[in-house]
């Protein structure tokens, strides 16, 4: 398991860097989502699997995907997006920051042996959530003129 | 070892975000953030499974909310300003 994980955790830190190197926004969105399938995959491997369906079906496949496509709409000549300055400030952050947590010898949490019951207060909240992102994106619809009041 | 792979993200997508030229590279930099704080809910699962799991549900769920309503804030910002340049946007009052 540990081995698996942080073969996940190097490729996910690789696609970030992926999503911050490369010039085209549309080669970025791939990155970024392949980032969250590995995401969704560590959540996977910590027997965590409805929060792992959840992101890769929202955020790769719903949110991901209009990405993609306003990704490609609004194409223009790629160009390097990456600052020199801020990402030696950042480096130190993540350096101090990374030391100290691990420093920390925080325990490594498991979910194994949790089984998911679906309990009706859970069914209520992922109805109101699924009720919430409806609204949401009806909202948006109108706000952007997709659809006439 | 968690929350060190969670702060690199969030980082890079920081990093991503400031340098960022246009807005859709900042959203797809928003969106990597979201995925750094999902990795840091993995340990509430630990110690409190039910807990964690309606703040998950409810984190996507808001979060991706959000993200739709910057995607429709963008194609409206392109409608007015023809572009989707980082540059182009200016705070309420100020003139460019």
């Amino acid at each position: 398991m540990e081995a698996t994980l942080l073969v996940l955790a190097g490729f996910a830190v690789l696609f970030a860097l992926g999503v911050l190197l490369t010039k085209d926004n549309f080669y970025a969105v791939v990155f970024m989502s392949a980032t969250m399938v590995l995401i969704a995959g560590i959540y996977a491997i910590f027997q965590l699997q409805m929060v792992s369906i959840l992101i890769i079906f929202i955020f790769v496949g719903a949110i991901g995907m209009v990405t993609v496509v306003l990704a490609a709409t609004y194409r223009r000549e790629p160009e390097r997006q990456f600052s020199p300055y801020w990402a030696v400030f950042t480096v130190v952050t993540a350096f101090l920051a990374a030391y100290y947590l691990l420093m920390r010898s925080v325990p490594l949490g498991t979910a194994r042996g949790f089984e998911l019951v679906l309990t009706s207060d859970l069914v209520l909240l992922i109805t109101s959530m699924v009720t919430l992102i409806i609204l949401v994106a009806l909202s948006a619809l109108r706000l952007t003129g997709g659809v006439s009041s | 070892m968690i929350y060190v792979l969670a702060l690199v993200i969030l980082l890079i997508a920081y990093l991503a975000a400031v340098s960022s030229k246009d807005l859709v590279r900042l959203l797809i930099s928003l969106e990597l953030m979201f995925g750094a704080v999902f990795l840091t809910l993995i340990p509430l699962f630990s110690t409190a499974f039910e807990t964690a799991l309606g703040i998950a549900i409810i984190t996507i769920f808001v979060s991706s909310c959000e993200l739709l309503i910057l995607i429709a804030a963008l194609i409206l910002f392109d409608k007015e300003k023809k572009n989707v340049l980082v540059d182009s946007v200016v705070v309420g009052g100020e003139e460019r």
